[in-house]
């Protein structure tokens, strides 16, 4: 089970291996990329202020001068790093609560379960915005107060697959052979969850994109002259009428990175889904 | 040295109590046999499931269990723990779906013998492939970098039977063991583990309804019906004379005597049901020697041959 009965999908299915190379593209030019451009993302130069795109500033530049492709590149980083820590925040927390509630039971699954229900009945964005003005604003903070929020639907179906397999034969073989819960949750639960949790962390890496581009442009995202691509949209948005281009390349980024990871993400999606219906009952 | 005293299982809610499983006692020296055989819904896996501790938490669990001087039933969940590993061994029902389909045969296996035997990576191995050859694998290697749906049933059961075996326990509780077997798997499957068991002497519990079986591996039978030991006995002596009602209807429907030629005999009837409480004899309305007592009054467990039987015959 894996990555290595993956692989032949992803390498026939052209779409998503565009996406991929694309994703990958993202990561290498946002992790490498600033060090090729002549340009610091944060270095300011009053007089080249606002200009459209040419041979010095491909992307052309801000109000204050700095470079547009430098600064989105830099964006991307931010934005990268944020959704990644959230979703590892998320996949772990929810992985462990919902494992936890279905396969011990009992007292521990009332609690946990109602834990998630109180969570589920409040508005996510509110506590994400709460849990940002509260502690300082940084790309740290917004990366917990996001996977405060997004391990919420992933513990209620870790917690459903676990149920599920709480009393299948090798689960009661394991306890049989005197093995914990904490042995049986990650020997024998986790590798069974995989394709889900891949198929949660695919999806929730462009959900905390969008969530860290939302707050930068409500103003509790990355600080001033940080980038991140919400910080960007928001101060593109400023000059939308007048200079257009700085608010456009920003989206267009935005709009390509999370269109890539939703693609990939259905792919994971419709793949796993197949392959349990099993060769002989494909229709 | 097994010893189960009075285990006696009944489930409480609002609308009454019902008694499951009474008042069964057996004892098991360490390299022998018992065979416990009854038919559907007599109580056999609940029987197992107390054996094993699995019912722990009941609150109508009556009785006791002992594996080597040790309460089963009266043990923590971390003392039940280190029973498992240690003194009682396991072997499944289904070996297919055992066996946790998304790890490998080896990695499943080697981590059983770690937790089981204190023993690091490497060794593991080595002591996964010898067991495994012992239990007649030619290529064990390559058994161990398998996935449980690339082998056999009764491959798997063999993985699983190692399992079991790998901390040399003094009790191997077999749950049918074969019943999800072909026929010419069975018996190499029980010639495995009577082999692992002449040589590790330990006390074997063969859960079964497969009388066969039952006669040919074990030097104890026990009967159960209704939730009770109706006889116990040394097999060849229940197979030859058996004492109640119930095992020598078992016994016709085994050997076929008196049935039409082709033919095969079935006992009439059927079991009461758990949720009809009845004072006397549960087999009262299927037995054909019933006496009047039977009706009303629940025999006693009384001493016959080298045996004990419940029946007002005695």
């Amino acid at each position: 089970m894996g990555l290595d009965m993956l692989y032949p999908r992803i390498v026939q299915n052209r779409f998503v291996l565009a996406c991929l190379f694309l994703i990958l593209l993202y990561i290498l030019i946002s992790l490498g990329g600033s060090f090729l451009l002549p340009h610091h993302p944060n270095a300011q130069s009053l007089a080249e202020a606002n200009r459209g795109p040419s041979f010095a500033n491909w992307l052309g530049t801000d109000y204050l001068g700095r470079d547009l492709l430098a600064r989105i590149l830099a964006g991307v980083r931010v934005s990268l790093i944020i959704a990644f820590f959230a979703t590892l925040i998320n996949i772990t927390v929810g992985f462990l609560v919902g494992s936890a509630a279905g396969l011990i039971g009992g007292v521990v699954d009332r609690f946990l379960t109602g834990l998630i229900d109180i969570f589920w009945c409040i508005p996510p964005f509110l506590v994400v915005v709460m849990l940002t003005v509260v502690l300082e604003p940084g790309i740290k903070n917004i990366f917990i107060a996001l996977g405060a929020v997004f391990w919420v639907p992933t513990a209620r179906i870790i917690r459903g697959e676990a149920y599920q397999l709480r009393n299948a034969p090798f689960i009661r073989l394991a306890r049989l052979q005197g093995a914990g819960y904490s042995r049986i949750i990650l020997l024998h639960i986790l590798p069974c969850c995989f394709p889900v949790l891949l198929t949660t962390a695919i999806f929730s890496i462009p959900d905390a994109i969008l969530a860290e581009a939302f707050l930068s442009i409500v103003g509790l995202g990355v600080t001033a002259p940080q980038a991140s691509l919400g910080v960007l949209i928001s101060d593109g948005l400023q000059s939308f009428r007048v200079y257009p281009w700085q608010w456009f390349f920003p989206v267009l980024t935005l709009i390509v990175l999370v269109l890539c990871f939703n693609l990939l993400g259905d792919m994971l999606h419709r793949s796993f889904r197949d392959r349990s219906k099993g060769i002989l009952e494909y229709d | 040295m097994t010893k189960v005293d009075g285990l006696s299982i009944s489930i409480k809610n609002k609308k009454g109590t019902w008694s499951l499983v009474r008042d069964v006692s057996f004892s098991l020296e360490r390299g022998r046999t018992l065979a416990i055989v009854g038919e559907s819904g007599s109580g056999k896996s609940l029987i197992t499931s107390a054996i094993l501790g699995m019912l722990n938490h009941l609150e109508g669990l009556e009785g006791s269990v002992e594996v080597c001087g040790r309460d089963v039933l009266k043990a923590s969940s971390r003392e039940l723990r280190t029973l498992r590993r240690n003194l009682i061994g396991y072997i499944p029902q289904n070996p297919r779906e055992s066996l946790t389909p998304t790890l490998k045969v080896g990695s499943q296996l080697v981590e059983v013998i770690a937790a089981k035997t204190d023993r690091k990576g490497r060794e593991c191995r080595l002591v996964a492939e010898s067991l495994l050859s012992s239990l007649g694998f030619s290529g064990p290697e390559r058994i161990l970098s398998m996935y449980p749906h690339q082998l056999s049933g009764g491959m798997c059961q063999r993985v699983a039977i190692a399992m079991a075996v790998v901390s040399r326990p003094a009790l191997v509780v077999a749950d049918e063991p074969t019943s999800s077997l072909d026929p010419l798997t069975k018996h190499k499957i029980m010639e495995v583990i009577k082999g692992i068991q002449a040589e590790q002497g330990f006390g074997l519990i063969l859960v079964t309804h497969d009388l066969d079986l039952a006669f040919s591996s074990s030097d104890q039978v026990a009967v159960v019906y209704g939730g009770r030991l109706v006889e116990t006995g040394a097999a060849e002596e229940l197979l030859l004379r058996p004492g109640h009602p119930y095992t020598s209807d078992l016994v016709r429907c085994f050997t076929r005597s008196g049935a039409e030629k082709g033919g095969s005999y079935y006992i009439p009837g059927e079991p009461l049901s758990i949720y009809t409480s009845f004072p006397g004899c549960r087999y009262f309305n299927r037995c054909r020697q019933r006496l009047e007592i039977c009706e009303t009054k629940e025999p006693a467990c009384v001493r016959r041959d080298r045996g004990r039987v419940a029946c007002w015959l005695y």
